[in-house]
């Protein structure tokens, strides 16, 4: 009889057990209250989650951690039942999450303290807007109300967005990674969008946990591509939205935000058409009054030398007409010719040769009676 | 020949297209008496221009799914 019992192991009996417990709780949630927390070497995690009637043991990898967790915190857990080898019954955790108001604000403090730092959250990480955005990266539920009121204001104010939308879930377990691997998808991109769009409408703060996800916040501040975060309302701050290079109040207004108004751009550019029209214009006029002034003034440089010049040439006429020899002729002196020749010496002149002498009203022809030298009357 | 026929305007965003801009405006301002480097700074400014305004007037926002996580 004894012979068809089953013997087992020890280990083939955890290992027994185990198979057992994967094949009826393959993935339990369980919600209690942290007690007993402790991270080893930095690696592993070990609390307690316990109620008012019972406690389990809780193991996990600090990789899996996202949230801060301290004594007291309500939390939610997915985790795996084991028996180790120890023959100790534990939680095997992958996720765990605050859960009422009190633990997520807790948490929420927590990391913001911790993070802040570590500089995550300094001003002069912040990357401006690129301006006039072309291609977006938008990362939101497909699904969700905010993605279409961003999409909506976008489209109406920006026709040149290119909207190149990631669908990942944007509450509950799973969300954080799936944006995480959107932000890291369109940052691994050759040609990267200009800016990411974090997208999420408004939610209970338990819907918006993820947005306080470390992995997740880390993701945001390393990312290559700047990111503008609009999450939520306007009262509900995320860590998320204090990560991003802008963080928008909401979907609308980081819609906003990062889609410059056409209409109002288009109003700019015909203002500076106008400018640019009215100032070439005014060159232009100032050119003329320039050209018209140049000429002017070359037009009475002109008239001054030709002035000056009519006023030197009347006194070298007058001059001229002095030195005429009309003029001696005219007070008393005559020209006297010798074969036609003015005569100016006379001491060769024979008696009986033929002279002609010009007065200022006569030319009288003579004849030499004698001649006398004035040297001779002189000496 | 202006600058402006040189560039390929169709190859650019419409951000470097309004730097170009900007920059002709720039230029024309600098120009101060100058009319021929104005009126050159001017015609390449209006041809940008154009460029923006066609751009802003024919183009309309796409919305493309490009990553979808799974559920």
């Amino acid at each position: 009889m004894e012979s068809t019992q089953l013997v087992v192991s020890v280990s083939d009996c955890i290992a027994l057990v185990n198979q057992t417990l994967d094949a009826a709780y393959p993935a339990l949630y369980v919600e209690g209250e942290v007690s007993s927390f402790k991270i080893n070497h930095n690696n592993y995690v070990f609390f307690d989650l316990k109620d008012a009637e019972g406690t389990l043991n809780c193991f996990m990898t600090v990789y899996q951690l996202r949230v801060p967790l301290e004594d007291g915190m309500k939390v939610r857990v997915l985790a795996v039942p084991r028996l180790t080898k120890w023959g100790k019954f534990s939680l095997t955790v992958k996720h765990v999450a605050p859960v009422g108001e009190g633990s997520l604000r807790r948490a929420y403090e927590l990391l913001k303290v911790k993070l802040t730092k570590e500089g995550l959250f300094d001003e002069d990480r912040k990357r401006p807007l690129p301006p006039n955005v072309e291609t977006i990266g938008v990362i939101s539920s497909t699904q969700a109300a905010g993605f279409a009121d961003f999409c909506k204001i976008v489209a109406a104010r920006w026709p040149l967005a290119h909207l190149q939308v990631a669908h990942v879930r944007v509450q509950g377990m799973g969300a954080a990674d799936d944006i995480i691997r959107a932000i890291e998808y369109f940052n691994a991109h050759a040609t990267p969008p200009e800016i990411l769009a974090l997208i999420r409408g408004g939610g209970s703060a338990d819907d918006l946990a993820v947005f306080n996800d470390e992995n997740l916040v880390r993701a945001i501040a390393a990312s290559r591509v700047p990111i503008i975060v609009g999450v939520g309302h306007e009262t509900d701050e995320t860590l998320a939205t204090l990560a991003a290079d802008v963080g928008a109040s909401t979907p609308s207004n980081a819609a906003e935000l990062l889609a410059p108004d056409a209409h109002e751009l288009l109003q700019r550019l015909g203002l500076t058409k106008k400018r640019l029209k009215d100032g070439l214009h005014a060159k232009l006029k100032e050119r003329l009054q320039f050209v018209r002034h140049q000429r002017q003034s070359l037009h009475e440089r002109m008239s001054a030398q030709l002035t000056q010049l009519s006023a030197q040439l009347r006194s070298y006429r007058q001059l001229l007409a002095q030195l005429h020899p009309n003029m001696a002729l005219s007070r008393g002196y005559s020209l006297v010719r010798h074969n036609k020749k003015l005569l100016r010496d006379g001491r060769t002149l024979q008696p009986g040769d033929q002279l002609s002498i010009e007065t200022s009203r006569a030319i009288i022809n003579s004849e030499v009676l004698h001649v006398r030298s004035k040297d001779d009357q002189l000496g | 020949m202006s600058e402006v026929k040189t560039i390929n305007l169709a190859k650019m965003s419409f951000n470097e297209v309004m730097q170009q801009f900007e920059a002709a405006v720039a230029e024309f301002d600098a120009a101060d008496l100058d009319v021929e480097q104005a009126l050159a700074a001017y015609e390449k400014a209006n041809s940008l221009l154009k460029e923006l305004e066609a751009r802003l007037a024919t183009t309309k926002s796409k919305v493309e799914v490009v990553l979808k996580a799974s559920e």
